[in-house]
């Protein structure tokens, strides 16, 4: 899947993510989290990796996936990605 | 060396001194002795000159009188919560003196106390003990190890007991007194800064060197009732513009939570005291002042009204809730630590059922009988537990400090059945740790925790297990628990620890349940 603009889907309340697809500059799909401390310290490279794989399962081969989490779980963190995928994809 | 719930330590902390470890929440009872005290005799008025009497009109004057020094101990209470000005103003003028090395025995640390954190920068400040301390800079100053020597978090039950064994000696304890006369006579309901019992002060009014009432309410000889520090225990009065700030003293009344799924715990929650019989006449309820806590007492007050029961007691830190409560003959008796709201202080300035007690009479369990002792009922939250039960109010699960013990170890252990009330996911957090990251209260004195996801009774209370056999609550295991929380959050990464320890967490007893370490 080839993204072609910028794109975010998910809202700050508790226990959700926003998530912001940027066309890549280079291969790879680039993950950066940020969140509260106490989540990523012990969460932080599970949620990036779902991140990731739910890019790369849909083909996204170039992007890079900002991502503002407020607790959210592996659901709402996939669903979320995928969203602002599919608009970034025109 | 390791105590009997695996927490490991070094046998002497420095800063702290030799651990005694916990060895289980019934095994350290018996004939216990109590510290002798000092005190300064006052001639009768007519032979007192000018300069001797009690009345102070500056802190430096106070300082001066006692002769402070490097190295004291200072006692504080925290009844003005996070309007309290009090710890500020002495410590300020402390620093300013240049005294080092200080001891800040406080029964609670708010946000409000930030200013203290440029003084233990600055050495000012070396030690800090409490009962409670709520998330904010000097809990993080705590955690990221800025104190010099480790903090204490010992219960509300511990920190009497500390103080009357001689555990730890408070040189002066500087009482908040909303109303007060010249010769030391303190009332705590009434005036400007009204907060109710001033009860956490109490141990250090008996024991301390020095005694100072602070007040921003100077009255007529003798200070109207009622009077909850008498003048026999008073050395001097500190006259203040202001003790405290009325807005983040006391909030107007408390609510019930209004969240579905704290409700839908609390329902729970009542519908299990009721069926294994602990709704009857005489019986005895402590609830904390969280919405999900208090909610269980609105669904026992149903209860009881449904069944005209008549309970003996209320107890511990008291809520409009509560209040009510009495007022409508649904409970004989309220046994009050705290006001958290004005309701609950104008009834303890009016209502003669409505009763203070000490911070040691609500927990020592090193003196004759406390009223935990007597309580049936304890509604609890916590930050963790684990699949023994055991409970963690002290740090979060990245080890960052943001809570002490409170009066959790105290009533868990004095109750006949404690109920941990919690939503089993905090955010991405499930409660149900395999390990806590901090115990607080044994294991052995939890017997329920009640969630949105299931009820786990601890399977020590097989009579409980056996009470409830057929009913139609949501009965699980604490495992089933963890494991629907973690598959939902994942197994959460290991955080890890320096080797310094940043706070000894003292059981109620004086042994060390747990320390916290510095996160890495």
């Amino acid at each position: 899947m080839k993204l072609v603009r910028e794109a975010t889907a998910g809202a700050s309340d508790a226990g959700d993510i926003i998530v912001t697809v940027l066309p890549g500059s280079e291969p790879g799909v680039t993950v950066e989290l940020k969140g509260k401390s106490v989540v990523l310290k012990q969460f932080g490279t599970q949620m990036k990796a779902v991140i990731k794989k739910t890019a790369e399962d849909l083909g996204v081969e170039s992007a890079l996936i900002k991502a503002q989490d407020n607790a959210a779980l592996d659901f709402t963190i996939r669903a979320r990605t995928r969203c602002a995928i599919e608009r970034a994809a025109g | 060396m390791k105590n009997v719930l695996g927490r490991e330590f070094p046998d002497y902390i420095e800063g702290y001194g030799q651990v005694r470890p916990f060895t289980g929440a019934f095994n350290n009872y018996g004939e216990r002795a109590t510290v002798g005290t000092k005190r300064r005799s006052v001639k009768p008025a007519h032979q007192t000159p000018p300069a001797e009497e009690k009345l102070c009109r500056s802190i430096d004057e106070v300082f001066d009188r006692i002769g402070v020094r490097d190295g004291m101990t200072f006692g504080f209470h925290h009844h003005l919560r996070n309007g309290d000005y009090v710890v500020n103003l002495v410590m300020k003028a402390a620093a300013e003196r240049g005294l080092k090395d200080l001891h800040v025995a406080a029964t609670g640390i708010f946000g409000c106390h930030e200013p203290l954190v440029e003084y233990i920068k600055s050495g000012v400040i070396t030690q800090i003990s409490c009962s409670y301390i709520s998330p904010g800079p000097v809990a993080k100053a705590i955690t990221t190890g800025l104190l010099r020597k480790p903090a204490i978090f010992r219960s509300h039950g511990g920190r009497p007991r500390a103080i009357e064994s001689g555990d730890m000696h408070i040189d002066v304890a500087f009482a908040a007194s909303p109303t007060c006369d010249p010769y030391g006579n303190v009332n705590g309901t009434h005036g400007p800064s009204a907060c109710g019992v001033l009860s956490y002060i109490f141990p250090d009014t008996e024991y301390a060197d020095y005694v100072v009432a602070v007040t921003d309410n100077l009255v007529d000889y003798p200070a109207p009732p009622p009077i909850q520090i008498t003048q026999d225990k008073v050395d001097f009065v500190l006259v203040v513009d202001k003790i405290g700030d009325p807005a983040g003293i006391a909030s107007g009344t408390t609510r019930v939570t209004t969240d579905p799924i704290g409700l839908r715990i609390a329902e729970s929650a009542a519908a299990l005291l009721d069926e294994a019989g602990y709704i009857k006449d005489g019986m005895s309820l402590q609830t904390g002042a969280g919405g999900a806590s208090l909610a269980v007492a609105a669904f026992v007050r149903e209860r009881m009204l449904a069944k005209g029961v008549v309970g003996a007691f209320g107890a511990g830190g008291i809520t409009s809730y509560f209040v009510q409560m009495l007022k409508e003959g649904l409970l004989r008796a309220l046994f009050d630590v705290q006001c958290f709201d004005l309701d609950s202080v104008k009834s303890a300035g009016e209502n003669p059922a409505h009763m203070l007690m000490s911070g040691s009479l609500y927990g020592n369990p090193h003196s004759r009988g406390a009223v935990v002792n007597n309580l049936d009922i304890m509604i609890l939250g916590a930050t963790e537990i684990d699949l023994d039960f055991n409970v963690n109010v002290v740090t979060g699960s990245d080890g960052v400090v943001m809570g002490a013990s409170g009066g959790h170890n105290d009533c868990s252990a004095g109750s006949k059945i404690a109920i941990v009330v919690s939503n089993l996911l905090k955010g991405r957090l499930c409660m149900v740790r395999d390990r806590v990251t901090t115990v607080t209260s044994p294991g052995e004195t939890i017997d329920v925790l009640v969630t949105d996801r299931g009820i786990a009774i601890n399977p020590q209370r097989q009579d409980l297990l056996e009470k409830l056999q057929g009913s139609a609550l949501p009965l699980t295991d604490i495992k089933s628990l963890k494991e629907f929380g973690e598959n939902l959050t994942g197994k959460p990464d290991a955080i890890e620890f320096t080797d310094k320890i940043v706070a000894v967490v003292e059981y109620r007893d004086g042994t060390v349940i747990d320390v916290v370490r510095q996160p890495k």
